[in-house]
């Protein structure tokens, strides 16, 4: 399939969770294959995925969206690093690692909420611990240099990233 | 070790077992090929290893779902396969299974409290009223709002219908409950979720768990002790994280380098193993160690002596001919840097 996709050397190569429910050892030849067509022939790749670490290890910057919206972008090993959006940071502090101790994973409570139920203001409203009543007004994409982040709180705050 | 884990003697132990799949005039698919451990009450036990390398059949087996070809399967001091049928009935209901895909657990004309309470009434056990009681209770030990009870399995997101999954196991009170890559489709928050679930669980009900999956950080996460299976056999076992974070045989070590890294130090140390291929045929198994087709550190010796297990350090149980010589290395095998590696290099 993904074979089929490149014989036209595209521009552009969506690729929607194309290694989900794979080995990870078939995942690295799939990603290797993916990476050396976009070196070799400049096609660009959009990769939508939900696994933290292959974006990590395979792309130049990262959009995380929530709800329908972009709410946090930026070079990879930044946002990874140090995430400014409290979704962003609450995936990635989620992740298990051998380094965390055993016990309890930070989640994110509750769930996405329904296209009918949108909450008018910060979409991640209800959810975020760090909510306060100005998060009930809409809240605009902010650029800060190279990373864009919807949250007004992004400068106070200080988020956990991977393996914190 | 879980400092709740019991000093009372294994839940389950295999020796030497062997699952067999093939008809008359077929070529036979040995599954798992000679496997032997115990593992104790309340213990996790992970097994990893890529699909097709007999993890399920391993699980299925371990809980008397699938009859051994060859070997001893013990649960406790019971061997269950020697049990007249009716027996053996009764004693399988404490010996669990949950699979990835909950949609094939649940039928989907059948309402969430139909579905919790059907392994009851098929057991036969406790009138309809109690049986009725018991799926309410079950549902708020997995954090289900009761009035999910009158939902079908389409009105469930995937992470509600595998609380239900093991709300329906845990109505037949099992000892042992075998995960079976239980958090493979979830998104990384929900899977935190669950193993936080499966953790407490535990706890609760005294469960024995095998867990099952392909993520070496999931099983890394949960399990006491984990064993790593290739091709019918189990390669390495021993304490989870002390396999995970040094593997002394070539295949755990692959599978840990081709595991993506999320800390920006560690990705650049890591030095990529990436086997090519996939696990061969299983009707024509390789000679020797079976690995050896694909491993980055085969010899001579490889393809044709097949290795014995054996323990290196403390509870570290590997088969490999050249497992001390990984061992003494402090450092993994130099591999060429992938494209990968080159690719994020510049980032
Ligand atoms: N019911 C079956 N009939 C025939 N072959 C099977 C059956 N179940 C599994 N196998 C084979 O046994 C091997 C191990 O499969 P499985 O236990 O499902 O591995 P895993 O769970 O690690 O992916 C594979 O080669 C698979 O094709
Ligand atoms: S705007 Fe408020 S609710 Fe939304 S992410 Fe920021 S702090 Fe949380
Ligand atoms: S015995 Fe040889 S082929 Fe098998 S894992 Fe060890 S080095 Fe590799
Ligand atoms: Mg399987």
């Amino acid at each position: 399939m993904i074979a089929m996709a490149l014989v036209c050397e595209p521009r552009l190569l969506i690729a929607d969770e194309p290694t989900t429910a794979l080995d990870v050892t078939i995942q690295a030849q799939i990603m290797d294959l993916l990476l050396e067509l976009s070196q070799k022939t400049g096609t660009a790749i959009l990769f939508i995925t939900h696994n933290l670490g292959l974006v990590a290890q395979s792309c130049h910057r990262m959009v995380t969206m929530y709800a329908g919206e972009v709410v946090e972008s930026g070079p990879v090993w930044d946002v990874i690093a140090s995430p400014r959006h409290p979704y962003s940071s609450g995936l990635l502090h989620s992740i298990p690692d051998s380094s965390r101790p055993r016990g309890t994973l930070p989640s994110i409570p509750g769930r996405v909420p329904s296209l009918r139920a949108m909450p008018a203001g910060c979409r991640f409203e209800p959810r975020c611990s760090y909510a306060v009543p100005e998060c009930s007004a809409t809240q605009p994409i902010q650029h800060i240099a190279d990373r864009e982040v919807r949250c007004h709180r992004f400068a106070e705050l200080s988020l956990a990233g991977a393996g914190t | 070790m879980n400092s709740t884990m019991q000093p009372v003697g294994p839940a389950i132990s295999v020796e030497n077992l062997h699952v067999s799949f093939g008809r008359k005039n077929q070529a036979v698919i040995k599954a798992v090929d000679g496997v032997t451990f115990a593992m104790q009450k309340g213990e996790i036990f992970g097994i990893i290893g890529e699909s097709g390398s007999g993890k399920s059949t391993l699980g299925r087996a371990m809980v008397g779902l699938l009859r051994p070809s060859g070997g001893e399967l013990m649960h406790g001091d019971v061997s269950p396969l020697a049990l007249p049928s009716s027996e053996f009935n009764r004693h399988r209901r404490k010996y669990q299974i949950i699979a990835q895909d909950p949609n094939a657990a649940f039928d989907p004309r059948m309402t969430m409290l139909q579905s919790l309470c059907e392994p009851l009434h098929i057991a036969r056990e406790g009138r309809r009223a109690d049986r009725i009681a018991k799926a309410f209770a079950m549902l708020e030990r997995v954090a289900l709002p009761p009035e999910m009870a009158n939902r079908y399995p389409h009105e469930l997101s995937g992470g509600q219908k595998q609380r239900a999954n093991i709300a329906r196991a845990l109505m037949l009170e099992p000892r042992v409950l075998v995960c079976d890559e239980v958090v493979a489709a979830l998104d990384v928050s929900i899977q935190a979720d669950m193993l936080n679930l499966f953790a407490r669980l535990r706890e609760e009900f005294n469960l024995t768990y095998v867990f099952i999956s392909h993520d070496l950080r999931v099983v890394s996460h949960i399990s006491d002790r984990v064993a790593v299976m290739y091709f019918g056999k189990i390669v390495e076992f021993g304490p989870a994280r002390d396999v995970i974070d040094r593997p002394l045989h070539p295949y755990t070590e692959a599978l840990r380098s081709a595991e993506p890294e999320v800390i920006q130090d560690r990705a650049k140390a890591r030095k990529r193993i990436v086997l090519q291929g996939e696990i061969p045929s299983a009707v024509n198994p390789p000679s020797g160690c079976r690995f050896h087709t694909r491993c980055p550190r085969a010899r001579d010796v490889c393809r044709a002596d097949e290795p014995k297990q054996r323990e290196l350090l403390p509870g570290r149980h590997v088969a490999c001919h050249f497992a001390e010589e990984l061992m003494a290395q402090a450092e993994p095998l130099a591999v060429q840097p992938s494209r990968i590696s080159e690719a994020s290099a510049g980032l």
